[in-house]
Parts: C-alpha cells; structure tokens; sequence
C-alpha cells in the first residue's frame, strides 16, 4: 500500500521530505496562492503543511494517494484561513467599519502577473475557485480533484467548465471598454 | 472521465484555460525550502511537536485515538453493567420477623420525636417564627421509657 517515499518519510528521513518538498511544493504554492490570493498566506500553508506531514509521518504508509492527502490537506487548511478572515471581516463590519469588498475572496489581490486575469479569478465562488486551483496550479485530474474535495468527478468538471465561463464572461466585460 | 474540456466548450475556453496555466506559476519564496526543511527537522527531533497545529483534517473518530475512546468507553459501559446486575439491592435482603419488629418499633419512635416547636419533656424546642406559625405548639406526648421497652 505505502510506496517507498510514504516508507522513508515514515521513517523520518530528512532526504525523503526533501524530496516530497521539490516533487509538490512549486504545485502546492501556487494552488495555495489561488485559493487564498495571497502569496505570503499560501507560504505559510505550504511550511505548516510540511511540519504536519513530519508529525503525523507513521501514519503516512497506510495512505494509498499521498499526493491526493497532501493536497486534502493544503485544501483544509486553506479553508480554515478563509473562514478565519470571513470571521475577521465580519468582526471589522460590526465595528462600523468599511466593507472593501462584498466576498471574502475578492478582498486581496490574487497577486497574478495577469491583472486582468487575477481580477475575474478573485470574483469566482469558493468552490469553482479551488476547483480552478486544484486543476490549473496544482495539476490534479478531476477524479483526483474530487477525491480531494469530496465530491464526484463530474460535479469537479462541471464546477470547472463553470468557473472557465465565468471567468471568460468576466474578461470580456473587463476588455472590452479598453 | 476525460481531463479535456467537453466537445462543446468553445476555443475561447481552450485559450482561457491556456491563459490561466500561463499565469498559474509563481516562483517559491527562496527561503521557503530551507525554512521548512528546519522545521522539518525540528519536529522529527521532537523539539517542536508539542506545538504543532493539527492540520490532518482527519476527523478525531477515524484517528487511532478516537478508536482506542470508543473501544475503552464500551468496555467501561460493559463492566458497569455487570458490576450492576450483581449487586443485591438493600431492598432485596431478607428480614425476620423480629427484625421486622425492631424497625417498626424504631419507626414508632422516630414518630413520637419532638419536632421543631414542640415541647416536650425537659427539652425545649426554640422555633423559628416560620415554623412556629406553621405548626401546632404540641402534636404528641413523649413517653420515651415505655417505647424503648417495647421496642426492644
């Protein structure tokens, strides 16, 4: 069941979570980055992830999709940032404060080199979001998207080709004027 | 399942979804590598286990703890039910006919006792306002000697 890598780390060999980091980190950064639109919260992700990882190390043979796991695991802990800072915004709007933005999502940049991009990709629902992330950024299949969220692998397609028109619906009203 | 878009989906979808792998890289923090190594590190010294968040997401009734709590918890629930069924209730114990006696004479007694603002005998009962308006001044004389006799 366990591969050799799931062995080694369970082992606690150092070499082996260096391994693990170059195979997943670049992938886990950027999904993490997508979901979070934060660069300095997606790092954050990826380091309390891999800490995780080494603590629960025994565990990890029993596991049949590693890759999927990790990515089940950056998924729940982005979730957790958002709901905290859905929680935060809320405490600041009951303070008489203003609201920047109506979604949580769209309240900090996705820090993508296209702007244009990062602004349709910021008014996406929660769900299409990560399905987008999990797709483009972390390269998943959709059977191993669904996996990840806990869904089937047609609603993950379907919430994928959603999120493509809404983003394109979004583009063209942004390009357009231009 | 096919990872493609659907036959239907326009080639503007194609070229979006082009668009957004384009944009889907951004360059690891330098430092993040060698700072999660060091971390790494530190758990698998045990240095900082002790607090590291939970981010498993796994929940507590499918983790190896959750089940040894189910496992003991039932067999505690199950000891106590034996333990239970095998204890006689007091109620139960079988009582003689002089015993029976003895508790009813002892039953007497308790019932001839003064009570809170009654007088009787040498000793005096000082009732509270409340009591004292509450009951009659005497209810039964005490005759301490003869039931005592009877009694036993």
């Amino acid at each position: 069941m366990g591969t050799r890598l799931s062995e080694s780390l369970a082992a606690g060999d150092r070499a082996a979570f260096a391994a693990l980091y170059d195979r997943l980190a670049q992938r886990l950064f950027a999904t993490a980055r997508t979901m979070l639109a934060s660069s300095a919260e997606a790092e954050d992700v990826v380091h309390d992830l891999f800490v995780e990882l080494a603590r629960i190390r025994e565990r990890l043979p029993a596991i049949a999709d590693l890759d999927g796991y990790v990515f089940t695991m950056l998924r729940h802990a982005a979730g957790r940032r958002l709901r905290r800072r859905s929680l935060a915004r809320h405490a600041l709007d009951r303070l008489g404060q203003e609201r920047a933005n109506a979604d949580g999502f769209a309240a900090c940049p996705t820090e993508m080199p296209d702007e244009a991009l990062a602004a349709a990709v910021a008014t996406l629902p929660p769900a299409q979001r990560e399905v987008i992330a999990l797709k483009i950024d972390g390269g998943l299949t959709f059977a191993e998207i669904a996996a990840v969220i806990g869904t089937s692998a047609n609603t993950a397609a379907s919430r994928y080709r959603y999120a493509l028109e809404k983003l394109r619906a979004a583009l063209v009203a942004h390009e357009v004027p231009r | 399942m096919t990872d493609r878009l659907e036959p239907h989906s326009t080639s503007q979808l194609a070229a979006l979804e082009r668009r957004l792998a384009r944009s889907s890289l951004p360059t690891l923090p330098p430092d993040l590598r060698q700072r999660v190594l060091a971390a790494v590190d530190a758990v698998l010294d045990d240095t900082a286990s002790a607090t590291v968040p939970d981010l498993s997401g796994e929940s507590f009734a499918s983790s190896r703890n959750g089940l040894a709590f189910v496992v003991s918890a039932v067999a505690a629930a199950i000891v106590l039910m034996v333990f239970s069924t095998a204890i006689t209730p007091i109620s139960a114990v079988p009582l003689s006919l002089d015993d029976r006696a003895r508790i009813a004479g002892m039953s007497e007694l308790i019932d001839a006792m003064p009570r809170a603002g009654e007088h009787s005998g040498d000793v005096a009962f000082h009732p509270t306002p409340t009591t004292a308006s509450a009951r009659p001044a005497m209810l039964r004389p005490l005759d301490t000697p003869r039931i005592l006799q009877e009694t036993l």
